[in-house]
């Protein structure tokens, strides 16, 4: 022990400052790491309470009754008149089923081509650098820059989109106007902006692969295809669940390139149900009836992630054992 | 050998030039529209500068002092963002540190525990608590103000910085605080002195991420600002007036809250990647 000269130091430095004798020392220092984390913790504590918690209780409150806002802030009791109109409306049926889609279509066609790019620049090839910049690009602009693009690229008279179609001699499509085509705009729309997540997430999930278990798969003969399938696939299971996690929570949300792009339209077609209780809250201005919206989102975002997190907890217990 | 494999991987150029027309298309026609005068716009489509069009810098005119001057929402965003970035990190960073260092006890809660409850937040949809906060900053005069946005900002921040701080600490060596303890620093300076500094990469990396956020958010500044704290954002969305919409406006102003968030993008690269790994892999 003495021969080491930074743990014979140590205790010299310590002693005149008057901490505990050489001899506890050590003990000493273990101690300070077994007291309580929560001087750190509480701040970030209080701040979610005050932040996040009390206006979710506050919106609970608002779905029970009716809010004015003309004479500063007056609450009067609707028990369940909300709740009830809710479950009759049909726009919000509609946007919730638009929101599923969404995040049904969108969210596996994002995995999957984040997926294969992944891959595809996983080991380095010439330009995989400006490749791998270039495809992360998309997910760092605004939403509302988003919506205005792709406004114009899907625009029906002066579109980019459109002049390559007519020059190709083919039928231009409705891309925003049509009731059937826009839902599937959005998601094109939703793709460009967050294959990116997918693409970083995975990329980095490949990269995280010990090379060890590689070289046996092809030890034992195991080729591209083959090692994609029955090892890398595995590997990526536990962050492939984390990606898509996450993708469906901001899915579930979407909102500021909706607005610019269709608006919701045409009819309620691309209403998103974020959408919805804003026009509600804002342009209505019922309150009470968009934050009974908004929970009810919250219900199905908190029901889908919690069935999603255990199915995915089952399904990595298989895949990993 | 090593030609056949060449000629084997040439292949992967298909997909992904395929893949970077995509991505690159509606950057492009933003980047150049940006340029672009009433006809060129209203004219059909038109493709390249000089050549179908006569590039104009009046949109930077415009929106740089002139008749539709972003000037203002850009201070205003510029002192929001950075400001709700510093405060969130920093209490993250704090709370990340207890989690990651220290026991924490309430009840039956553990550390895992309180992990999941700040985590958990971010399952709540930004819409539920931007309507209640709608109506506490009206009867608090909140709305429209620099503080009360920094204020909301912040809370919705926390959640993901706290969570990628955690990972991060976990990720450093204990003994380096062991001996800042035996040199006599308390846990406060020595998180301070010895364990912050030591993940600056991921302190950097989520502070680029939070501000992203920040920089970049959309519905709590159209439901809560109307004037005094628009941000960027919110002069992209109302430039569609009664005499049509001002592509080149919105497309000037987009490259201008676009570029700073480019160069994050290509910093942030090789960062981000390792910064959601630390939180995903545990």
């Amino acid at each position: 022990m003495p021969t080491n000269p930074t743990q014979a130091e140590g205790p010299a430095t310590a002693t005149p400052r008057g901490a505990a004798p050489p001899g506890g020392l050590l003990r000493s220092v273990r101690l300070r790491l077994r007291e309580s984390g929560w001087p750190f913790v509480l701040p970030s504590i209080l701040i979610l309470l005050a932040l996040n918690v009390f206006p979710l209780v506050f919106s609970v409150v608002m779905s029970f009754s009716n809010v004015a806002t003309e004479n500063g802030l007056s609450l009067t009791a609707a028990t369940l008149s909300n709740w009830s109109n809710l479950l009759h409306d049909s726009t919000f049926w509609a946007s919730i089923e638009f929101t599923l889609f969404l995040v049904a279509v969108g969210v596996t066609v994002e995995y999957l081509i984040g997926l294969g790019l992944a891959l595809l620049l996983w080991r380095k090839i010439p330009g995989g650098g400006f490749f791998r910049v270039l495809f992360t690009i998309p997910m760092m602009l605004a939403d509302v820059a988003i919506g205005f693009m792709f406004r114009m690229i899907f625009n029906e008279q002066y579109g980019p989109l459109d002049s390559i179609l007519r020059s190709l001699h083919l039928p231009n499509v409705l891309w925003l106007s049509s009731t059937k085509v826009a839902p599937v705009s959005i998601v094109i729309m939703d793709v460009w902006q967050w294959t990116p997540l997918m693409f970083l997430l995975l990329l980095a999930g490949l990269q995280a692969i010990p090379d060890e278990a590689l070289e046996a798969a092809q030890i034992d003969g195991a080729t591209g295809f083959r090692v994609v399938w029955d090892i890398v696939l595995p590997m990526l299971a536990p962050i492939s669940v984390m990606a898509v996690f996450l993708r469906m929570l901001l899915a579930f949300t979407i909102f500021g390139n909706i607005y610019l792009l269709t608006g919701g339209g045409p009819g309620t077609s691309t209403t998103s149900t974020t959408l919805f209780a804003y026009f509600q809250g804002f342009q209505t201005f019922n309150i009470s009836y968009g934050s009974t919206i908004s929970l009810a989102l919250l219900i199905i975002v908190t029901g889908t992630a919690l069935t999603y997190l255990a199915a995915s907890r089952f399904v990595l217990r298989r895949v990993i054992a | 050998m090593n030609e056949s494999m060449t000629l084997r991987r040439a292949w992967r150029y298909i997909p992904l030039l395929g893949w970077t027309v995509f991505v690159a298309l509606p950057i492009y026609w933003m980047v150049i529209t940006a340029f672009k005068g009433n006809s060129a716009i209203y004219g059909g489509a038109k493709w390249i500068p000089w050549v179908d069009f006569t590039p104009t810098a009046e949109a930077w005119h415009e929106i740089l002092g002139g008749t539709a001057s972003v000037l203002g929402p850009l201070g205003h965003s510029l002192e929001i963002a950075p400001a709700a970035t510093l405060i969130a990190v920093f209490f993250g960073s704090l709370a990340g540190y207890g989690l990651a260092r220290f026991p924490i006890k309430l009840g039956l809660m553990r550390n895992d525990d309180v992990a999941f409850f700040i985590v958990s937040q971010r399952i709540m949809p930004p819409v539920v608590i931007v309507l209640a906060f709608f109506m506490v900053y009206k009867y608090l005069h909140l709305l429209d103000s620099i503080l009360g946005m920094i204020i909301i900002y912040t809370g919705f921040s926390l959640p993901l910085a706290t969570w990628f701080m955690t990972s991060y600490f976990k990720q450093v060596p204990v003994e380096l605080e062991e001996a800042a303890y035996i040199d006599g620093d308390n846990r406060l300076s020595a998180f301070l002195r010895v364990a912050l500094p030591l993940t600056l990469p991921g302190l950097i990396a989520t502070t680029l991420l939070t501000f992203s956020f920040v920089w970049n958010e959309f519905l709590f500044a159209v439901i809560l600002t109307s004037d005094r704290a628009t941000t960027l954002p919110i002069t992209i969305a109302v430039q569609q007036g009664e005499q049509g919409t001002s592509w080149w406006n919105i497309c000037a102003i987009s490259m201008i809250s676009t570029v700073p968030m480019v160069l994050v993008a290509i910093f942030l690269q090789k960062r981000l990647v390792t910064g959601l790994l630390g939180g995903a892999l545990k």
